[in-house]
């Protein structure tokens, strides 16, 4: 009860609220804006987070990717688009119960559904992150060295049919992780020459160019008339309480599927979204309404979804590993104020663990609540013609590179990575596992090279230690399943 | 293989080429330090293992999709159609350069009001609706991020050449 008193106190008493809800609010409007991705507008907001208290910038950034996944169901059900990546299923029976004049009971279950799964999500953050940071207490080099290993590998299997390209990626994140000095021996490593390649490839700019600008091009260069008109329609604004009702089933399986699936790094809500559709379908008695409008459909996905906003933070706040892109910001705002994921974070900063997860709790209320009594004035955003808000994406773009370490050079290689992320972008070519390679790469070969020192050059140590050598099972036996169901499919379609 | 599959040949293409040329050259990118063990701690292990991977993945890519198939573009006719897609990443990249060099010499709100007008202007969305629009948002971005947040700007050379005293202040602070 005290720490629940001391998250309160947190939240209420030190103005955390205002950055759950201008968070939330921002949130809920990228993902109602089609096209704007939150990794792009979180990216530019981090470095202002750096200046800000921990958890104020922690729940801010939060505050934008859980509105974000809420959001991305608006555009979903009344456009036939997503707002969100992560919104593509709730497409397929959001917009056939909107084209039937269902708009508003299609959008009460989408909310009421992610309600429920991000209330699940911040429950098993509640009850597991403390309980794996005790697990984080065992681990050494050579765990840390496997759990990385395993997130790359993970990474690599959840884009399933672009596996090859994720896999080159995460090389290639690797590699630029591994750009600038080398601190044992004080040399460069693939800098050309360049000054300002010395610190290394930064983070931040990285992720702006490949996900904020790049998307940027895409929105400039859309061809014709870019603006929605939308309409809500209909009646049922509370219908979505007793949709979830007559979907229980559903909804806690989505909701259990999107946990596991978010404590696993790299899988995230891409996996638990496809997997708990796929199974609501496969268990309901009307399967062939799945597509044409089923309840059940739009409260698997967005349960599921939205089940993965709080879990996800699990593997970091216990590890350090962080499970994806956003994440793997998040951990650059806990490093900048020296609050070190892991066992020591629990016992050091109780007041920002509760404060955590109280802000959680009340960020899911506040934009249920919002949404609900709200849609018909967010509806308008859909509206804003995406050429222009390209346009401002540049300026943010250049305002977040820039303001990290006040370099023009900073902004110049947001533009690098933002060419680069368009042309992968075109070919259908993953960017997330560049920036789990940048951020996971150098934890991986680091813990490796110390791992091996104190073995004196000996695998052995990998294979010795029962936590490590479990790991390395699993991404053994992942990589060996996953093969093995591709040949099986490939021979079936033979 | 689906198209969708194929479309990153030339990706890959230059990847795998360009992977390739940094593994066989890495010695004139990073030193080696003669030890008798530690092969490990090299500098050139951790970059070598993700170009590697990179390499590695790369051609496996490349060799699943090289093979032409039948009605399919030629590599070159492909990059050739591609490049018209590409026009508007080239001129709003040239653009975003001229503005970043810009601020320093035009201020923050001038150069940024110059380049999202060029956007819209290119984007053929130059009516009074959308330059207001630009104004409020330009102002907007001016306020939070330069007077809220005060991210700092390098000294501006038109402010020099204009104001004086604690005008010029204000406005190497603010704008």
């Amino acid at each position: 009860m005290d720490l629940i008193a001391l998250g309160i106190n947190e939240v209420f008493g030190n103005g955390v609220i205002w950055a759950v809800i201008i968070g939330a609010l921002i949130g809920v409007t990228i993902g109602s804006i089609p096209g704007l991705e939150p990794a792009g507008v979180m990216a530019i907001l981090l470095p202002l987070t750096f200046t800000m208290e921990p958890l104020f910038g922690v729940t801010l950034l939060l505050g934008v990717y859980g509105g974000a996944w809420y959001g991305g169901a608006i555009p979903a059900i009344l456009m036939n688009t997503p707002g969100t990546p992560v919104a593509v299923l709730t497409t397929y029976d959001g917009y056939p119960m909107a084209k039937r004049g269902e708009g508003k009971k299609a959008l009460s279950i989408a909310y009421t559904s992610s309600f429920f799964g991000g209330i699940v999500s911040v429950l098993s953050l509640v009850f597991f992150a403390p309980t794996l940071s005790q697990v984080a207490t065992l681990f050494g080099s050579a765990e840390f060295a496997m759990l990385a290993l395993l997130g790359m590998v993970f990474v690599v299997l959840a884009h399933n049919k672009y596996a090859l390209e994720a896999a080159a990626m995460i090389g290639l994140g690797m590699f630029l992780g591994s750009v600038g000095i080398d601190r044992s021996f004080n040399t460069q490593v693939y800098t050309f020459d360049q000054p300002w390649l010395l610190a290394g490839v930064p983070l931040v700019p990285a992720v702006i160019g490949l996900f904020a600008m790049s998307q940027a091009y895409v929105l400039i260069s859309a061809k014709g008339n870019d603006s929605f008109k939308t309409k809500l329609e209909g009646s049922g604004r509370f219908e979505g309480f007793f949709v979830l009702m007559r979907n229980k089933v559903t909804a806690i399986r989505s909701a259990i599927l999107g946990v596991v699936m978010g404590l696993l790094p790299g899988v995230g809500e891409f996996g638990s979204q496809f997997f708990s559709y796929t199974l609501a379908q496969k268990f309901s008695k009307n399967p062939d309404e799945f597509g044409k409008g089923a309840e059940a459909g739009i409260v698997a996905s967005e349960t599921s979804n939205n089940a993965v906003t709080a879990s996800v933070l699990v593997p970091l706040l216990a590890f350090g590993i962080p499970a994806d892109a956003l994440m793997a910001m998040l951990l650059s705002v806990f490093m900048v104020h020296n609050y070190t994921p892991g066992p020591r974070l629990f016992t050091e900063h109780p007041e920002f663990i509760s404060g955590l997860y109280v802000a959680l709790f009340v960020m899911n209320i506040f934009i249920f609540i919002y949404l609900t009594f709200a849609s018909r004035f967010i509806v308008n955003i859909t509206r804003i013609r995406g050429r222009f808000i390209g346009a401002l994406i540049f300026v943010l773009g250049f305002l977040g590179a820039y303001s990290q370490n006040y370099q023009f050079t900073d902004a110049f290689i947001a533009l690098g990575f933002s060419v680069i992320g368009y042309i992968m972008k075109r070919n259908n070519i993953p960017a997330v596992p560049i920036i789990l390679g940048l951020v996971l790469g150098p934890v991986f070969l680091n813990r490796m090279r110390q791992a091996l020192g104190v073995s004196n050059g000996s695998f052995d140590v990998f294979l010795d230690r029962p936590i490590a050598l479990t790991l390395f099972s699993v991404t053994l036996l992942s990589i060996f399943v996953f093969t093995y169901s591709k040949i099986r499919e490939k021979r079936r379609v033979a | 293989m689906e198209y969708e599959h194929r479309k990153s040949k030339l990706f890959f293409l230059v990847i795998t080429i360009v992977s390739v040329y940094l593994i066989f050259t890495y010695q004139s990118h990073t030193l080696e330090i003669k030890r008798d063990h530690g092969w490990y701690t090299q500098p050139y292990v951790a970059p070598l293992f993700g170009l590697g991977i990179l390499a590695f993945f790369s051609f496996i890519k490349l060799m699943l999709v090289i093979r032409p198939i039948e009605g399919e573009k030629s590599l070159l006719e492909s990059f050739v159609e591609s490049l018209s897609y590409y026009r508007m990443v080239v001129i709003t990249g040239i653009l975003f350069f001229v503005y970043v060099n810009a601020i320093t010499i035009l201020g923050f709100t001038l150069s940024t009001l110059l380049f999202v007008l060029s956007i819209v202007w290119l984007s053929r969305l130059m009516s009074r609706i959308w330059v207001l629009n630009t104004f409020i948002a330009v102002a907007l971005i001016v306020l939070i991020f330069r007077v809220g947040v005060n991210i700092w700007i390098p000294d501006v050379l038109l402010y020099e050449t204009l104001f004086s005293g604690e005008t010029l202040w204000f406005m190497n602070k603010y704008f």
